[in-house]
């Protein structure tokens, strides 16, 4: 990342904070962290969205498999 | 090494001829909840269609390289795809939604990679989710919620 691209970078994510914490004022049962990983994941195409979830929950359903952690709570 | 393909072109293609053929189909479950920007995961594609007795359905799986597995008593199975359509799963009664005819009257088009699937609307996806009861539904709901409250200020 270029100073330029990551000065932008950081004023996002800034922005999306501050969007994350206006709609606590609102609704506080809402995790502002929640929240700014919604707006990022927004900014990703479809397919990318998806193709992550696909891995992400592969993974986490490899790994509880391996914790012997029953697939009702995992 | 290059890595495998997790979305394979004979998924896309199923859902292009989906699409074609005009066969009733709702994308339910988290990848609804994904397209919609919910930043979790999922196993699988859940798809429920209006009816598996369907031959034009039948027909297009077959052309995709799919079999369909009907559910079974005596091996206790539930519908599944096998072939080239596993990353599918068909689902037959999901929890605490109405008829298809109701849920898909108020499905949304969206598009995938310029192919148009039809979703089950995040509001609906939450109140499947808080009907099914399970643990690893409850666990969801809030970063759901959450994904709600942000489309509905994009609106």
């Amino acid at each position: 990342m270029t100073e330029a691209e990551e000065k932008l970078y950081i004023e996002k994510i800034s922005r999306y904070w501050q969007i994350a914490h206006e709609i606590r004022v609102q609704h506080p049962e809402h995790d502002a962290g929640d929240l700014v990983h919604i707006l990022q994941c927004l900014e990703s195409s479809p397919r990318n969205r998806l193709e992550e979830g696909l891995r992400f929950g592969r993974a986490a359903d490899y790994y509880r498999r391996r914790a012997g952690i029953p697939e009702e709570i995992g | 090494m290059v890595e495998p393909q997790i979305i394979t072109e004979d998924a896309l293609v199923f859902l292009k001829k989906l699409g074609e053929s005009g066969v009733p189909y709702l994308i339910i479950g988290m990848t609804s909840a994904i397209l919609q920007g919910a930043p979790t995961g999922t196993k699988d594609i859940d798809i429920w269609f209006k009816s598996m007795d369907n031959p034009l359905l039948m027909s297009i799986i077959r052309e995709c390289g799919g079999v369909y597995i009907p559910p079974a008593i005596v091996a206790m199975n539930a519908p599944m795809f096998g072939g080239t359509l596993t990353l599918f799963d068909p689902v037959s009664n999901p929890s605490g939604l109405k008829q298809f005819e109701d849920e898909y009257g108020k499905a949304e088009t969206f598009d995938f990679d310029g192919i148009p699937i039809t979703l089950l609307p995040l509001d609906r996806v939450i109140a499947s989710k808080e009907a099914s009861g399970r643990l690893k539904d409850k666990a969801v709901l809030p970063i759901l919620r959450a994904t709600l409250e942000i489309k509905q200020r994009q609106k």
